[in-house]
């Protein structure tokens, strides 16, 4: 499978990036160079763009959301791992960052570099996860990790040569072809 | 104990010659099964609404009678070993439940295993024979339970024991889910 169908206005999508077709984009979205977007995974830029930068992974039923009430972009830097079924609306995120499956960044969050949230962990509105914070377990407890997050190049590597034979792909209506 | 007669449309499911009842209509997209050469049901399994089942990834293998109920995320996990990472194929045993909106992320689940509602296996667990996993729990990633456990918590932990004929409730449970899982249109048996 490696057909490949215009994605909707607005989109661009970086030659290198692979997004698949069953993903839902909405919006003024941006996705940088080797960026991996699994199929059904949710990014909707409602009421302003959504910027994500090189070597994201957004898994299945994320949802990666832009609600800033002042129509400010979201900005995501590099190396993120957006989990299954984890939430993010924050306003803007680092690198290096995990997000754990069905983990929860609320309204207006900051998130630092080489932050990790654990299964379920919820950061509440506002909040700023500072550099190598930890949040896990039941009651999303905070901790500060000695040691940074692990790259997500290997990952990367192997779901590069995984989805295209799997997936038809969305390309970039406007970028570069 | 009896369960009740579970309807479903018939235009939304597609049974197969070994007895597989799969939805095929899901609410999220058209299709939410992926890689279907690398899925292997023996037969009599339930797939229900929008699960999510990633055989792209690697195989996914699943014995007869499951029932993987609504929203379930079927997913192989990575593992890193020194050089190369590798996916970890998913095999899940005869007679298991898995209850809604779970995420299964397991190497391995033995038969006779009920895995509550929303529960999260995390990766390349392994769930032995007769386990019960409580709804809400949350497994950690590469965690071992023997046979027999009742697990539950975040993290999950052994909290209790499950009785010897787990084995017998659960194939009686998954059978008669799998005989009263029946279309909607079909006219009622007599027993006149």
């Amino acid at each position: 499978m490696t057909a490949s169908a215009p994605a909707a206005e607005g989109i661009t999508i970086a030659p290198t990036a692979i997004v698949c077709r069953d993903a839902i984009l909405e919006g003024n979205v941006t996705i940088g160079d080797n960026c991996i977007i699994h199929p059904l995974a949710i990014i909707r830029a409602k009421s302003g763009p959504i910027l994500i930068g090189a070597n994201n992974i957004v898994e299945e039923r994320a949802i990666i959301e832009n609600r800033n009430t002042d129509g400010k972009p979201m900005v995501i830097g590099d190396g993120n791992t957006f989990e299954v079924q984890s939430q993010c609306r924050a306003l803007c995120i680092g690198r290096n960052n995990v997000m754990g499956v069905r983990s929860e960044l609320e309204d207006g969050c900051v998130v630092l570099d080489d932050c990790t949230l654990g299964v379920g962990c919820r950061v509440v509105a506002g909040q700023t996860l500072d550099v190598r914070s930890v949040v896990f377990g039941s009651d999303s407890v905070h901790r500060i990790a000695a040691d940074g997050v692990l790259a997500n190049t290997t990952q990367l590597e192997l779901l590069r040569v995984l989805l295209p034979s799997y997936h038809y792909l969305q390309k970039s209506s406007t970028g570069a072809k | 104990m009896d369960l009740p007669v579970v309807t479903y449309e018939k235009e939304e499911y597609v049974e197969t010659a070994s007895g597989n009842k799969i939805c095929k209509k899901n609410t999220i997209a058209s299709n939410t099964i992926f890689g279907t050469q690398n899925i292997i049901i023996s037969g009599k399994t339930i797939i229900q609404k929008d699960v999510i089942l990633r055989g792209d990834l690697a195989v996914i293998r699943i014995g007869r009678y499951c029932i993987v109920q609504r929203g379930t995320i079927i997913r192989p996990s990575l593992k890193q070993f020194v050089r190369k990472p590798t996916m970890f194929p998913v095999t899940i045993g005869d007679s298991v439940f898995v209850e809604e909106e779970c995420v299964i992320n397991a190497a391995y689940i033995g038969s006779f295993v009920h895995v509550g509602a929303r529960s999260v296996l995390g990766r390349a667990c392994t769930i032995k024979e007769c386990c019960r996993v409580l709804p809400d729990s949350v497994v950690s990633a590469d965690a071992v339970f023997p046979p027999f456990s009742t697990i539950g918590g975040n993290p999950a932990r052994i909290v209790g024991q499950e009785p010897e004929c787990t084995e017998n409730l659960m194939v009686e449970a998954t059978t008669m889910y799998y005989d009263n899982f029946v279309p909607s249109n079909l006219p009622k048996a007599s027993f006149a």
